[in-house]
């Protein structure tokens, strides 16, 4: 038998699950006071805890309960129009990233013809583009996905570009040997070990273009779920702001999970041993 | 007569030495030189096809509309006109207006996130009952929270301090956590069997250790930090350069917003080669994987 450990030694995860539930609770509980019953924020602005769970009816309920259908616009035209903007613009990203990344990561020519040109863009501080955007694309759906692809395309292309660079020269030596063309030596060797930092990038994309999402949608634009944060918040319904906030935060947490868990599957050499 | 010998000998050690190092060196560098230059020339001629090329689109030929895309010499022209002193209708007040809101918040982001990440990543009971929840509150798309912001704050400068405050303290907590985690233990464990207290351990081995992941993090933050100028003053804001980009914008005047990104991106790069070179000096033995920026 192991002798015992330090306390900390005989958490496990689902301990770690209940401490999080926990915590959420308490820290629940405190504001709810502070707010709803000390009244330290006028509770119009800053929303109690009950008032978020009363903010997710209004958004779902229908009738006379709800602020969107007075509007004329049900919640899931803001879902609908939220999904395609975030997903046309991380596939825009994808698309244009991973080719450029791994084209600048494995030929020094290319990086030295382009890589500056790169490293200027990502300098661009994406948000200051959403003016101009408006102007470019309209008042639609185009504006949005501009910023959501500009913004998640430079974290995949430049974690990807990284990828190539750490393949163990003796590798790339020893497929020359066996007899590998160059097509053979970047689908064998290149490729798979650029896949951690694929993903790496991916991650923090996923996590770029949501807030680069909701940033573009609160600018000038009339759907969306940044749109409905505003509408509520001109409405003084922070409750339903915040209840879109959280399930934007969840949504991001729920992806950033897949993520990490494919990631897990496809390339277990890289991401078996990080524990977090 | 020792002490002549030893002097004749470390002369001609140092000086045979030295020649060698610098044939080494002038070789070394006329070839690197010889190469870096060139590159810099086709850079500097890429630069000047890519700037005529605009010129043309958006001048004589006529491609595109110059109200949608100004032409680099419109954009410089206008860049000249706000710049402050010399100027004509210099725009000093917002830029100062937006630099002191950053500074604000990014001085309490620093603070604020280097002594939570310091309690996350170095103690066990900070790691296990606020780091996830770190973590989770990282996913919460903050920028999202402006409308709240401004709605409790107003439209003064005290909203968009929060709002760079929210936006640039998580990466110096999360990567201040991340090099608490990576601290080596090896180390500590030496520290500790050569009699050092636990005060010791974390002035003389932990501290020195995480360092450079703090600068890390404040070099990112930075970025953020000017995500959040810009945010805040598109939101609501009365000065400041964000409001001048959303004003010249939507007066379809895109030279002026053009010039507009132009300083921002400038002072956005000053500030980060200002963190960049604080880093090499404070921490110049920490060697950073920047496998790009190396080529």
């Amino acid at each position: 038998m192991l002798p015992r450990g330090p306390w900390w030694t005989r958490v496990k995860t689902w301990h770690k699950i209940l401490i999080v539930a926990f915590e959420v609770f308490i820290i629940g509980v405190i504001w709810q006071f502070l707010i709803g019953t000390l009244e330290l924020i006028n509770p119009i602005f800053m929303p109690t805890p009950t008032r978020i769970i009363e903010g997710f009816g209004l958004l779902f309920g229908s009738g006379e309960k709800s602020v969107i259908s007075a509007t004329d616009q049900a919640i899931w035209v803001h879902i609908r129009r939220s999904a395609f903007c975030y997903s046309s613009g991380l596939l825009i990203g994808v698309i244009v990233g991973i080719p450029v990344g791994l084209l600048i990561g494995t030929s020094r020519t290319a990086y030295r013809l382009i890589g500056r040109f790169i490293w200027w863009l990502y300098a661009v501080p994406w948000v200051a583009l959403r003016p101009p955007a408006t102007i470019w694309f309209g008042f639609e759906a185009a504006p949005v996905i501009f910023i959501v692809s500009f913004a998640s395309t430079f974290p995949i292309l430049l974690n990807t570009a990284a990828g190539p660079q750490t393949v163990d020269p003796s590798l790339l030596r020893s497929a020359q040997v066996f007899g590998a063309g160059r097509f053979k030596q970047f689908w064998k060797v290149l490729l798979p070990s650029s896949l951690p930092f694929i993903f790496v990038g991916l991650r923090q994309a996923i996590v770029i273009s949501m807030i680069s999402l909701q940033v573009a949608e609160i600018v000038g634009s009339s759907k969306g779920l940044g749109a409905l944060i505003v509408l509520m918040t001109s409405h003084f319904k922070t409750g339903a702001a915040f209840a879109v906030l959280l399930s934007a935060a969840l949504i991001t947490i729920i992806l950033g999970q897949g993520v990490r868990y494919t990631a897990e599957k496809l390339a277990p050499w890289h991401f078996g041993q990080v524990r977090r | 007569m020792t002490l002549r010998r030893r002097k004749t000998e470390a002369s001609g050690m140092a000086s045979e030495a030295e020649v060698d190092h610098q044939v080494i060196l002038a070789h070394l560098g006329k070839r690197n030189a010889s190469r870096t230059s060139v590159w810099n020339l086709i850079f500097v001629i890429e630069v000047a096809a890519l700037l005529g090329l605009w010129e043309m689109i958006s001048g004589p030929l006529g491609v595109m509309n110059p109200k949608f895309l100004p032409p680099p010499s419109a954009i410089f022209d206008e860049l000249w006109r706000m710049l402050p002193i010399v100027g004509e209708r210099p725009i000093t007040e917002d830029i100062v207006f937006s630099l002191t809101n950053f500074a604000y918040g990014y001085v309490l982001a620093a603070v604020v996130g280097t002594t939570l990440g310091l309690v996350i990543g170095t103690t066990k009971a900070g790691e296990l009952l606020l780091g996830p929840l770190a973590y989770y509150a990282y996913a919460v798309p903050r920028s999202a929270l402006a409308p709240v912001i401004i709605l409790i704050w107003g439209l003064g400068a005290e909203s968009k301090v929060v709002i760079i405050f929210l936006l640039a303290v998580f990466p110096v907590l999360i990567t201040t956590m991340e090099g608490g985690a990576q601290v080596n233990r090896t180390l500590v464990d030496a520290g500790r069997v050569f009699g050092a207290t636990r005060l010791q351990t974390m002035r003389k081995v932990i501290l020195p250790d995480l360092f450079p992941y703090v600068l890390i993090g404040l070099r990112i933050a930075v970025i953020r930090g000017y995500i959040g100028v810009l945010i805040g003053e598109l939101m609501g804001s009365f000065k400041g350069l964000g409001t001048i980009l959303k004003r010249s914008s939507y007066n379809f005047e895109m030279a002026k917003s053009f010039a507009v990104v132009a300083i921002l991106i400038v002072l956005s790069s000053l500030t980060m080669l200002l963190v960049s070179f604080m880093k090499t000096k404070l921490v110049p033995w920490h060697q950073e994987e920047d496998l790009l920026k190396s080529r």
